[in-house]
């Protein structure tokens, strides 16, 4: 399979009659957009802004993010079983608008999602402050119900992520990624001496704004299942959780999955990487036990000799963590598992729910309970009264009277990845 | 059989055992029903520190009471000591309590359905019924 990635550099957003590019510059035509983005069901309101990397703005409370794309050929693009006809996705040329993202914001039930910095203090710990962000604020049509309420919002994202990658369909690319990889048995040909790695990706999956998908197939209605690398960079799976911002995955951190990126860099070298795993995390004690049994069962039918594990959320998921660890390990497959933490504001208590005695090879993305203070902007793009409803927000925790918030790191979208894209690193003293 | 302090979840699921308290009242009483013999049908915690901050919970145990069970009890002591560590001082969030209601409700009927699919759909397994 052989997906190539053909980034279209984009350094700035401008508003203009026509949605194209120009150089680096991304022009869009903001009336065309919100006539069309109105028809998504749903939707009563659409109100779109720019905010590009070391202006004073604060976009506050983001859903998801999303890099905007269009398939130039291999295939019709999209996203499958979402907004478009079904077909695998992995193969083909994919112009991307590198550099841009879609971030979308609006109130969703109870609490919100997280806080983008384009500037300062708060820029340093979200990997969107370094994107030219296309923000789309939401108003959904009313009396929804919750579930019509998120797949509205969800289903808005991605459509402004079609419409707005056409301006790449014709645009130069001045960087090309490839990403080429047959099936596991030609590769085990090609490597038989390197060690086969899978990488298992667990996802949230556990009801409404707690849900991931697979070509449009909630992961919380399915077994563990497989996919080629490839599929992942190239739209298959996408983000409908809207709960925890440092460590949800947003569909933007699907399409660029830095652990997919990296074992691609050592296909070949140092490994044999034998694709993904993707593993729903569930509520239940039945759901988290047949999961465990059904990820180590297609890591050993796929001849694994190790498996890199990362985790989506905090909580009970830990369980499954330390569960597909031990099931892996106790079959002969040696683990890397990668999670934030949540150690307190000290960051000196136990950082996990559970534990087990096999996970002894954990990469932290850091700890989540770490207290910023973001200085006040001179432009909010929704509404900074939200962060009273984030995880990691609390009533006061905006001062209205001096613009500043005093937050947790749990606030701030994609501070701590458990997939690693994002900017904390981690240090040995 | 649902341990909850939510009254949307009572509404709806009337057999509920009702605990009139917060998030960590309702986990101290499923730690006693698993020392009874009682064992964790759905984990005790959510899927993320903003379901941490919940006024309400709403757990699933079996009906009846078993054998000990080794891993519910874990599990539980170490959602109550997690719980402890991850509040710290702070309240949960009343102000929005209606919302949480609403959300802690469709994730349990969420947690019932995967049950349900898990045990080939037999309800009286849970002798879960909605109203």
């Amino acid at each position: 399979m052989r997906l190539e990635l053909q980034n279209v550099k984009i350094d700035d957003i401008v508003f203009g009659d026509e949605t194209t590019v120009e150089g680096s510059q991304l022009i869009l035509d903001k009336e065309s957009i919100i006539t069309e983005l109105k028809e998504v069901a749903g939707v009563k309101d659409i109100d779109i802004d720019i905010a590009l990397p070391g202006e004073k703005k604060r976009i506050i409370p983001v859903k998801d993010v999303i890099e905007p794309r269009v398939k130039v050929s291999g295939g019709q693009g999209g996203f499958p079983g979402v907004l478009d006809d079904i077909e695998q996705t992995g193969s083909g040329e994919v112009k991307v608008l590198d550099g841009v993202a879609i971030v979308t914001i609006g109130d969703i039930v109870g609490f919100q999602e997280g806080i983008i910095d384009m500037w300062g203090e708060g820029a340093k710990w979200t990997p969107f402050s370094q994107t030219c962000n296309i923000v789309v604020n939401i108003t959904p049509e009313d009396d929804l119900q919750p579930h019509e309420h998120e797949a509205a919002v969800r289903r808005l994202g991605l459509t402004a992520s079609n419409l707005i990658g056409e301006a790449a369909r014709d645009a130069a690319h001045q960087e090309t990624e490839v990403y080429e990889m047959g099936y596991p048995d030609e590769e085990t040909q090609k490597y038989p001496d390197l060690p086969k790695v899978v990488y298992v990706e667990m996802l949230i999956s556990q009801g409404l704004l707690h849900d991931g998908y697979i070509y449009g197939t909630n992961s919380g209605q399915i077994l563990p299942t497989y996919l080629h690398a490839n599929e992942e960079l190239d739209q298959a799976v996408i983000s409908g959780n809207c709960v925890a911002a440092c460590d949800k995955i947003t569909t933007y951190q699907h399409q660029n999955n830095a652990v997919v990126k990296e074992l691609y860099k050592l296909h070949g070298k140092e490994i044999n990487f034998a694709g993904i795993v993707l593993a729903p995390e569930l509520t239940t004690m039945d759901g988290k036990l047949i999961n465990t049994d059904y990820t180590a069962k297609l890591c050993k039918q796929l001849g694994a000799d190790g498996a890199i594990i990362s985790e989506e959320g905090y909580g009970n998921p830990d369980s499954d963590l330390v569960m597909i660890c031990e099931a892996l390990e106790t079959d002969g497959i040696k683990t890397v598992l990668i999670t934030d933490e949540c150690s307190g504001w000290e960051g000196t208590s136990q950082p996990l729910t559970d534990a087990k005695e096999e996970a002894v090879a954990v990469i932290s993305t850091g700890n989540v309970s770490h207290v910023v203070e973001l200085d006040a902007a001179d432009e909010v793009l929704g509404d900074p009264h939200a962060v009273a409803n984030i995880a990691g927000g609390w009533e006061g925790a905006y001062n209205e009277a001096t613009g500043q918030i005093k937050c947790e790191l749990n606030a701030v979208i994609g501070s701590t990845s458990e997939i690693g894209t994002h900017n904390a690193t981690v240090k040995l003293y | 059989m649902i341990v909850t302090n939510n009254r949307k979840v009572l509404a709806q699921y009337p057999q509920a055992v009702f605990i009139e308290g917060g998030f960590r009242d309702v986990l101290v009483q499923v730690r006693d029903f698993v020392h009874l013999g009682h064992k964790l049908e759905s984990h005790p915690l959510g899927a993320s520190i903003g379901m941490m901050h919940s006024p309400v919970r709403s757990i699933l145990i079996s009906e009846h009471i078993q054998d000990y069970d080794e891993l519910s009890q874990n599990i539980i002591s170490q959602s109550i000591e997690k719980y402890d560590i991850t509040m710290g001082t702070r309240n949960s969030k009343d102000d929005k309590r209606s919302d949480y209601e609403t959300l802690d409700l469709e994730l349990l009927d969420a947690a019932i359905e995967e049950l349900e699919r898990l045990k080939k759909g037999d309800v009286n397994a849970l002798r879960i019924t909605k109203r």
